[in-house]
């Protein structure tokens, strides 16, 4: 009883039960929907994975660290508002807000992690304030959509190799990047360990301040690569793009297996995660719920994931 | 429920007259297997009214699993419990809390904020017109603490203000409270200075003589015989050993324990090559003054290839002293020397990379990334060792891993294994892999024998002895004084952060340890 118990558990931890869920809801889709695998539903899906996918990984790298934070959604809005409103339809300006929009990114992980490395604030707390002063600066900066996005970027994110879009090529690229990082390097050891337990890292010779201002710069800087793909796709940046994604993306994380108090989960968990948040909706969509209780099902979906997987985790000692 | 009027089953202390001859409990053909591996293999047990079950056995033998199911956490895959001759069933810890049996755990399960007559009360607080009825919230606590000769705590203190050994006596007063008829303490000497123990025994022999039935887990024999009434060892999940202590020699019981004849005292095998100086470097303390320990100043030196114990009571520096050295409490004055050079350490991280490591007092706590694997904490003193530009060579490290799991003989089902599914003899052997593979100068050893057993004891033993012969100079500091006397050659004891005396050869002997160690106060 127990030994299946342990397998299930260890599947769920491994972050590929959460890839079943993903398959069965597919599966349901295409049976009982004409529309759901058609050349014109799966690029879309496949796009709108993007954005999310990518400021998962930043979150999940914050999470396992031990950290958390509630400020990505609001760099992805800044972000999207400068580089449409800022590059207006011109490659080379378009090139500018971006590198402006890095640094913004770096600028903020840094003073996100030296509130919580030197000052010792929460990250829930710093973050949240971080988000506040991000959200301002959006609606300082514009109220309405601004600008727009060069064709040929958006292009990128919209023209395809039979069903999948250049972008999300790109994007299997870097995920398969982030894999390797996390499976080979160092740094992300180091964040296991400081996430699993910060004084015995300590005790180790593991130092804890620089482990999170790695990963907090990390999931900035992830935040503003979301934020580019998700205007990239829009076309033009307004203060409403990315509203509610840090949500999307916590529970993406915690669906795919990974603890919230940090060193423990796996990134194929994650992206699992993110895949199932768009692949809900879409499916939902194109089976012809109504938007009214299209809230309930997705709701209902994510709580039996949990219920599922979660709970049966680290209930024995 | 206890808070009405009727006394509880502490006070009646007749219950041996109601269930006839039946013991009180008794388990019958228990067994137990996780993944097909067996825990427990038809084990039958009774516990008798009034009497202390010592639950010997070493870490793995089944101890935990047994208790488990006795408590309701854990369910047999076979066998039957009977409260009174009738048969009962505990699907969870609650049910067994109603069949009347309490298990108190070293992790103690109290809320620190919160007072000891709320800490009492919590779950089943009495009410008046709906409102939590202080007074005799307070008036039971006291009772039940005065039941457990505790005149001296007040119901009215936070719990975390009160000492370790009283936070302890209120656990168990929780029990009291809840009618408990089986109280299951597993290692409450553990976390207890020896002058507390007495404390302890008094308390164990108050709730036998009220006719509740006591299993009582420690690898301390000497406490098995001070204590117990009966004897039961655990071996390899099955019962070994069911005897009433008289008919026991504590030599019995540790043959029982590790299945072949120990000789009690014989010395460690390495002991032949004791006091053979390695030519590493020396490390030499000078006018060390530790912070919060007055102005005295420590002198002393360890050769490479020695090990040094460091003896004292409780509050006598002795953890400081190496908690200074491992860069965790910097010196307020003084010097130190490895070899030649001298050594500044301000963190861990600077220790570790002079080449000093400590093996810390808590492993679980301290030591170990417990829901992490045998890996990671194995190789996170050495990351930068195991990489090449920031990249993890993770053939290396397996490679690594192995070898330390091999050399040091830790029983895991694999690296990916993690670390609080071990034993405590094998966690504290993780924590030591970690340590040695830095490859030590100076390793620093914190309680290492600590809630480990015989067998593992014998093997930290040797691992120990063996980082010395590699060229470490080695420090222990224990409080048991057999462990010091096992394990170095040369004793320092040390009192309120004074050296008051050294020890070696014929001289280092236990009473000697001990007359030194309380000379001061007299």
């Amino acid at each position: 009883m127990s030994g299946v118990k342990d397998k299930v558990s260890g599947f769920f931890v491994n972050g590929y039960a959460v890839w079943i869920i993903v398959a069965v809801l597919a599966a349901i889709a295409s049976i009982t929907s004409d529309s759901f695998l058609t050349e014109r539903n799966i690029p879309n899906v496949l796009g709108q994975t993007i954005p999310l996918i990518i400021i998962t990984c930043g979150l999940f790298i914050a999470i396992i660290a031990g950290q958390i934070d509630l400020s990505v959604a609001a760099l992805v809005k800044l972000t999207a508002v400068l580089v449409s409103g800022i590059g207006d339809g011109d490659m080379g300006k378009f090139l500018i807000a971006i590198a402006l929009a890095y640094a913004i990114g770096l600028a903020v992980g840094l003073v996100n992690s030296l509130l919580i490395v030197v000052f010792k604030a929460p990250a829930f707390i710093v973050t949240l304030g971080m988000f506040s002063v991000l959200e301002g600066l959006v609606l300082a900066y514009t109220v309405k959509g601004v600008g727009s996005v060069p064709t040929s970027v958006i292009n990128f994110f919209y023209d395809s190799v039979g069903p999948i879009p250049y972008a999300f090529i790109a994007l299997l690229v870097m995920l398969a990047l982030l894999f390797a990082w996390f499976h080979f390097s160092r740094l992300a050891l180091r964040l296991y360990a400081v996430g699993g337990d910060k004084e015995v890292a300590r005790r180790s010779g593991v130092n804890s301040g620089p482990v999170i201002t790695w990963a907090m710069v990390l999931c900035s800087l992830f935040a503003v690569t979301a934020g580019i793909a998700q205007v990239s796709r829009a076309g033009v940046g307004a203060p409403t793009t990315g509203e509610g994604l840090e949500l999307s993306a916590i529970t993406a994380v915690i669906i795919g297996g990974a603890s919230l108090l940090g060193g423990r989960g796996r990134l194929i968990g994650a992206i699992g995660g993110a895949v199932l948040l768009i692949l809900i909706d879409n499916a939902l969509n194109m089976i012809g719920v109504s938007q009214y209780s299209q809230g309930l099902f997705r709701g209902a979906i994510i709580v039996l994931a949990i219920a599922l997987f979660v709970v049966k985790r680290g209930a024995r000692t | 429920m206890s808070y009405s009027s009727r006394s509880t089953s502490a006070d009646s202390g007749n219950g041996a007259e109601e269930g006839g001859t039946a013991p009180l409990l008794r388990m019958s053909g228990i067994s137990k297997a996780f993944s097909g591996v067996p825990a427990l293999i038809d084990v039958d047990l009774d516990l008798q009214r009034g009497k202390v079950h010592a639950l010997l056995g070493q870490n793995g033998a089944g101890k935990s699993t047994l208790i488990s199911i006795m408590s309701g956490v854990l369910q047999p895959d076979s066998g039957t419990i009977e409260i009174d001759g009738l048969p009962v069933e505990f699907p969870s810890p609650s049910a067994a809390l109603e069949g009347g049996v309490v298990a108190v755990y070293q992790e103690l399960s109290l809320l620190p904020n919160m007072t000891v007559a709320q800490n009492l009360a919590l779950g089943i607080e009495p009410t008046r017109a709906g409102f939590i009825d202080l007074r005799s919230m307070e008036q039971e606590a006291r009772r039940v603490l005065d039941v457990l000769g505790a005149t001296d705590i007040d119901p009215r203190t936070a719990v975390g203000d009160l000492s370790i050994a009283n936070q302890q006596l209120v656990e168990i007063a929780k029990a009291l409270v809840r009618e408990a008829r089986i109280v299951i303490l597993d290692e409450p000497s553990a976390v207890l200075g020896d002058d507390e123990l007495s404390l302890l025994y008094a308390m164990v022999r108050r709730l036998t003589s009220s006719g509740i039935a006591v299993v009582y887990i420690t690898h301390r024999l000497d406490e098995v015989m001070e204590i117990a009434d009966e004897v039961c060892v655990m071996r390899d999940g099955r019962k070994v050993v069911d005897e009433p202590r008289g008919d026991l020699t504590q030599a019995d019981m540790i043959k029982a324990m590790v299945g072949r004849e120990v000789l009690l005292n014989a010395p460690p095998k390495w002991q032949a090559s004791r006091s053979e100086p390695q030519d590493g470097p020396t490390l030499t303390v000078s006018g060390v003054t530790l912070p919060g320990m007055g102005s005295h100043t420590l002198d002393f030196s360890v050769r490479s290839g020695e090990i040094l114990g460091i003896a004292g009571l409780t509050g006598s520096g002795r953890s400081r002293i190496l908690r200074m050295l491992a860069g965790l409490q910097p010196p307020s004055a003084g010097s130190v020397h490895l070899g030649e050079q001298l050594i500044k350490v301000r963190s861990p991280r600077g220790a570790i990379a002079q080449g000093i490591v400590l093996v810390p007092e808590d492993r679980k706590r301290l030591g170990l990334i417990l829901n992490q694997s045998v890996l990671n904490n194995v190789i996170l003193s050495i990351l930068r060792r195991l990489s090449r530009y920031g990249w993890l060579r993770s053939a290396v490290a397996r490679t690594h891993t192995a070898e330390m799991v091999e050399s040091l003989s830790i029983k895991t089902s694999g690296p990916g294994q993690e670390v609080r599914l071990l034993s405590g003899g094998n966690q504290q052997k993780v924590v030591l892999a970690r340590c040695v593979s830095t490859r030590p100068n100076v390793l620093l050893l914190d309680e290492p024998l600590r809630g480990v057993d015989v067998g593992a004891k014998a093997e930290i033993i040797d691992i120990v002895g063996e980082v010395a012969r590699g060229g470490a100079a080695v420090i222990v500091v224990s409080s048991e004084i057999e462990d010091v006397l096992a394990l170095t050659d040369r004793i320092l004891v040390v009192h309120d952060g004074v050296l008051v005396g050294e020890l070696t050869g014929e001289n280092a002997t236990e009473a000697n340890v001990l007359a030194l160690s309380s000379s001061r106060n007299e």
